[in-house]
């Protein structure tokens, strides 16, 4: 955990924002299935904007590019969105942490080399699978129509890669682009690590 | 409520959301919905801010019961179909109630929630876990400035927005145009904070003293003791 002041401070402010969108979505995901409960497809409410809930751990393992980063910033915007008032209470933390690991799991597979759309859409996919699974577990998937379950798989995995792979990868680069990443890992050209 | 040691109250909160995971007694989930809503309103949370969590709240456990009801497997809950059969009737009884188990817990998820959100102060919370679980004050620090940061950058967001009127430009409520130059800033202000604090002499290694000390008293033990009782209850009994 070599984080420097400045790595932690700009996860602890992506986790901030990004958790302050996710009780947004929130909302935004509970006027969806209201809208879709009284033909029963309720539970899908939330499957088109899942991928937002993505978010912060890909944005931050895109620019910082350290191990065990994402998983933290994830899990962080977790925590603030409870603190905030998320109706899910604190088991959304755990929900960060399973996110945040699926979501790492690409990169630490690749040895944390390769930040690129390929990656980043495998590590949408990698969110989206492991979410699944725990929602799964907790809302028991498996006493429902099979392909209800496997419609929420589908819509997840859709969703993770848009916001998650395109949306944070865009985002970053903007960022990147407009020159206030200079100090982060995905500012530097070479792949070398002199001078750390 | 507001008294108990934030460590021990975030861990045991914790603890019990994981557990009622596991537990489809719709008793013991009331009961805890009850205890939860009881304690809430014995630390003064107004009640308005509980119906602004439980409103969507049960907007998703609706969508969970229906989705059940509708989608569940086997046949359809058909206890008004002529056929009297009674393992057909009871099939579906028991479909109901899983339903409702599963709707009901949302709502001890919520409650559980709240419980914490809302008898919490965000300073008390990461203090206590810098004192109690040793965390590294580089990440706690670092999490409060940010934390403090927020209702600054919701402010810069409605200034760009202004700003963007001002020249001319009408965007829509949903509009992304005022967030980009806001993270901008908002990424400004992570190093600016970070350069502050190493040149006040901020060791992340050093000895500290505390502004706030947090401490754990007898009465947090029978606290945990009793709310994950009453949760292991739902699964044993």
């Amino acid at each position: 955990m070599n984080w420097k002041l400045k790595e932690v401070l700009f996860m602890a402010i992506s986790a901030v924002i990004f958790g302050a969108v996710y009780l947004g979505m929130v909302y935004l995901g509970a006027a969806l299935t209201g809208i879709l409960t009284p033909i029963g497809l309720g539970i899908l409410g939330y499957e088109p904007i899942y991928g937002v809930w993505f978010m912060a751990a890909a944005f931050v393992t895109y620019v910082v590019r350290k191990p065990g980063i994402g998983i933290v910033a994830e899990m962080l915007a977790a925590l603030l969105e409870v603190l905030m008032g998320n109706m899910f209470g604190p088991i959304v933390f755990i929900s960060g942490f399973i996110q945040g690991v699926g979501c790492e799991l690409i990169f630490a597979l690749t040895k944390y080399r390769f930040y690129n759309t390929f990656t980043m859409i495998l590590s949408a996919i990698g969110a989206s699978v492991f979410s699944f699974l725990w929602t799964g577990l907790r809302q028991a998937y498996w006493n429902m129509d099979m392909k209800i379950v496997i419609a929420i798989l589908i819509i997840r995995t859709i969703s993770a890669i848009i916001f998650c792979a395109f949306g944070s990868k865009a985002l970053a680069d903007g960022l990147a682009a407009a020159g206030v990443l200079k100090g982060y890992q995905i500012s530097r050209k070479s792949t070398d690590h002199y001078g750390e | 409520m507001r008294n108990i040691n934030p460590s021990i109250k975030a861990a045991v909160i914790l603890l019990c959301g994981l557990i009622i995971s596991f537990s489809y007694s719709l008793f013991w989930n009331s009961i805890i919905i009850g205890i939860c809503l009881i304690l809430l309103f014995v630390s003064g949370v107004s009640p308005k801010k509980i119906a602004a969590v439980l409103l969507p709240a049960t907007l998703a456990a609706a969508s969970i019961f229906m989705a059940f009801v509708i989608h569940g497997n086997g046949e359809a809950v058909s206890i008004a179909t002529d056929s009297k059969n009674f393992l057909q009737v009871s099939a579906g009884a028991g479909k109901l109630s899983d339903a409702a188990a599963l709707a009901l817990r949302i709502y001890a998820y919520a409650a559980l929630g709240m419980l914490f959100s809302f008898t919490t102060d965000a300073n008390e919370f990461l203090y206590s876990l810098m004192q109690q679980c040793h965390l590294a004050p580089k990440f706690a620090y670092g999490v409060l400035a940010a934390y403090h940061l927020l209702p600054v950058a919701l402010r810069e967001y409605r200034q760009i927005r202004l700003a963007f009127e001002v020249r001319g430009c009408h965007l829509a409520p949903w509009s992304l145009k005022p967030a980009f130059p806001a993270l901008v800033n908002a990424m400004h202000w992570a190093e600016n904070i970070a350069m502050a604090m190493e040149s006040k002499g901020f060791d992340e290694n050093g000895e500290r003293t505390w502004y706030l000390t947090t401490s754990v008293h007898p009465a947090d033990f029978l606290w945990s003791a009793f709310m994950i009782g009453i949760c292991t209850a739902g699964i044993v009994l």
